[in-house]
């Protein structure tokens, strides 16, 4: 892989590519999507100010979900290894940092990098599989990870020192998982890492801190995973999606990025799980890996897929719709007298299947594209690419033909 | 401490209704080359229609025999896999992945469905089939045991003399091995591909049923089966019957000695290991070069 950049002025003093940088962040020059995007960013902003500190909790939970999602859309949105376990990642950063805080007495400062850094040996512990296994193999060695992990928090849930050291001395819990964590921030007294105000004014500061500390946290990820899959290794990815051999053809070592988007992928799983931990969730098997050990990888999938795979920011859109239909839910309740939250989340599983079979690029590309026709015909012009929900360039598109590939492949060799 | 031949006994029972359940998944592999995680769901179905018919406390207050409860709950997974089939399957059959993440919503959706408007979270239960318990050379066997046992490896052998004797039965072995030959001597591979959803649905609603009946059922007693399916699967060789019931014996085996003299809490934890280790020794499975039988 060649490092020059193909700068958009070739050549040019360090000044002149400042200057082009600045031109290029510049709201006003923006094209229109990316206006509407930053836009929906100040929305995410300015959204606590209309909400009562007690309703924070929901809005933070959908930005954990948008960084979940995002890191699920790096390794599987772009190269095209259908990840069915990412809670796994999360469960390894998550119970990390909770385990060195509670029975180390380790700082979250330190315990937030350290469980990040345990979720990306988890990458590589799943990624080296993946260099060899291929589709239903690999899919179901990540559907069973976090299963195992989860019989692991079982078993050792009085003890885990293997071989005499002691990781947790005083066990990973089990069902309850290892307790509640040091919080990054609470109220004046609470033995938090940033103690607010005491009082109800501390409790309103402490929603709002855990509340724009995720936001933050959102937008690095955000801009650090865009940065990636819009630079060379991000070309790399989708080649490996589209056409494997054809990455090797062109003398590109194919294995090296695919485990590379798996580290990336859990690094920020990792890191979104340990920061959870240490402010909204409390860590246990059920809380983070959902129903069955299973459900909440399959609420990423599903949520990347509503907003759009190999996108990065399909994610956010797909957590939003997630959270909007509960609270869409929520409004139609009273209307109709009968009592739809008890079938969540049926209606969210309902709208999945939809976008799945009419609109398989996500909601992101389709209003993307809905937004040009829209626009074109406003200038009197007819649009000329695809129309909504069309796969033509969709991520998913191309995933689907990588695995029938693989599964044409494997059919093949059986007979 | 319980004796040597009641694990053994135990394990055989449920060793052969996992054999079962990875048959009905295997054959929907080798036919249409998909992989149905909504197979699960038809565990669930086959047991609340089975509750719903035979069950003491259902709404329907039927109270049935539980044998009327054991053919209701078959016909209904079957028919509920036969419509998914018809219904969805159908019209994105050649593209795996949207047929994968689907199958896999479809799924929960079922699971939930039954949840919210049949069981909710508790357990429920049917009568035994066949109560009691037999003495067999000093053993006390129980009877339900004995049943799954003798029911499953029966509906084993007749799987084998329906691919391999009736003319449907080869035909799906046909389609099984190339959907174009098959097309070329005038089978409908439509047809044929309807038959083994039908069949796969029986044969989990049949195994939801007595799974309820051996320990209780709940809304999500199929997802364990359909993950240690899939392992047996992958173990056996993906698309290979007989692939699938020696995997399932090897997984039931394991599953229950590790579970009964290890430790309880590693239920589906020893099985799945093994998997991963064999995934990476060995991936095509243990005979996985053969063609489908």
């Amino acid at each position: 892989m060649s490092t020059e950049n193909e700068s958009i002025i070739g050549g040019s003093t360090s000044a002149e590519r400042r200057q082009a940088v600045l031109e290029k962040l510049n709201p006003i020059a923006m094209p229109l999507r990316y206006q509407i995007g930053l836009l929906g960013l100040l929305l995410f902003v300015l959204l606590p100010t209309q909400l009562y500190p007690d309703q924070m909790g929901g809005p933070t939970t959908l930005i954990f979900l948008a960084i979940f999602g995002m890191s699920w859309d790096v390794v599987s949105g772009y190269t095209g290894q259908l990840s069915f376990g990412h809670a796994f990642f999360i469960a390894l950063g998550g119970y990390t940092t909770a385990v060195l805080d509670i029975q180390h007495g380790i700082t979250p400062v330190i315990g937030i990098p350290a469980g990040m850094i345990v979720a990306g040996i988890g990458g590589i512990l799943v990624g080296l599989p993946a260099l060899r296994l291929r589709g239903p193999y690999l899919s179901l060695v990540t559907l069973i990870v976090p299963i195992i992990l989860s019989k692991l928090f079982t078993l050792f849930n009085n003890s885990f020192t293997p071989l005499g050291i002691p990781i947790a001395p005083e066990g990973l819990g089990g069902r309850n998982g290892p307790g509640l964590p040091t919080q990054l921030f609470g109220i004046d007294g609470s033995g938090a890492v940033v103690e607010l105000a005491s009082g109800y004014s501390g409790i309103q500061q402490t929603a709002l801190a855990n509340y724009y500390f995720a936001l933050a946290l959102m937008v690095v990820v955000l801009v650090v995973l865009i940065g990636v899959t819009r630079s060379s290794a991000g070309s790399v990815f989708t080649a490996i999606r589209e056409d494997e051999d054809a990455v090797a053809a062109a003398g590109l070592d194919g294995a090296k990025f695919k485990l590379f988007a798996f580290v990336l992928s859990a690094l920020v799983a990792g890191l979104g799980g340990a920061i959870w931990v240490h402010t909204i969730k409390t860590p246990t098997p059920l809380g983070i890996l959902g129903q069955d050990d299973i459900q909440q990888s399959i609420n990423l999938i599903i949520i990347s897929i509503l907003g759009g795979t190999g996108t990065i920011v399909g994610p956010i859109v797909g957590a939003v719709v997630y959270a909007m239909t509960g609270i869409v839910i929520g409004l139609i309740d009273p209307l109709i007298g009968f009592d739809l939250a008890n079938l969540r989340p049926l209606p969210l599983l309902a709208a999945a299947m939809a976008v799945l079979v009419f609109a398989p690029g996500g909601i992101l590309r389709a209003s993307i594209r809905g937004g040009r026709m829209v626009l074109a015909s406003a200038r009197g012009e007819e649009y000329e690419g695809q129309s909504v929900g069309g796969d033509g360039d969709s991520a998913l598109g191309e995933i689907i033909e990588k695995y029938r590939a693989e599964l044409r492949e494997i059919i093949d060799e059986r007979r | 401490m319980v004796s040597l031949a009641n694990v053994v006994i135990n394990a055989i029972s449920i060793s052969s209704l996992y054999a079962i359940i990875a048959i009905g998944f295997t054959l929907i592999f080798g036919v249409g080359g998909v992989l149905n995680f909504s197979h699960g769901a038809l565990i669930t179905i086959g047991a609340e229609a089975s509750w719903l018919i035979s069950g003491g406390s259902s709404p329907l207050e039927l109270g049935l025999n539980p044998a009327v409860g054991l053919i209701g709950g078959m016909i209904t997974a079957a028919l509920v896999s036969g419509a998914l089939y018809l219904g969805v399957v159908r019209f994105v059959e050649d593209e795996p992945v949207t047929l994968l993440i689907l199958t896999f919503i479809i799924g929960f959706f079922i699971q939930h469905a039954c949840r919210v408007f049949l069981t909710g979270t508790g357990n429920f239960s049917v009568d035994l089939i066949v109560g009691g318990s037999t003495n067999l050379g000093g053993i006390g066997v129980q009877n339900i045991s004995v049943f799954i046992f003798v029911l499953s490896m029966l509906l084993v052998v007749l799987t084998g003399v329906f691919v391999s004797r009736t003319k449907t039965g080869k035909a799906i072995l046909a389609v099984s091995m190339s959907d174009k030959g098959a097309a070329v001597v005038g089978i409908d591979a439509r047809k044929i591909n309807l038959v083994t959803w039908l069949l796969a649905g029986a044969f989990a609603g049949i195994a939801g049923v007595l799974l309820t009946m051996k320990n209780t059922g709940t809304w999500t007693m199929g997802t364990q089966p359909l993950i240690l399916a899939f392992s047996i699967v992958i173990l056996g060789g993906l698309g290979s019957i007989k692939g699938s019931v020696v995997g399932a014996y090897i997984i039931g085996f394991t599953e229950t000695i590790t579970t009964q003299y290890i430790d309880s809490s590693l239920q589906g934890f020893s099985a799945l290991v093994l998997l991963i280790v064999f995934l990476l020794v060995k991936p095509e499975g243990l005979f996985g070069r053969e063609a489908a039988e």
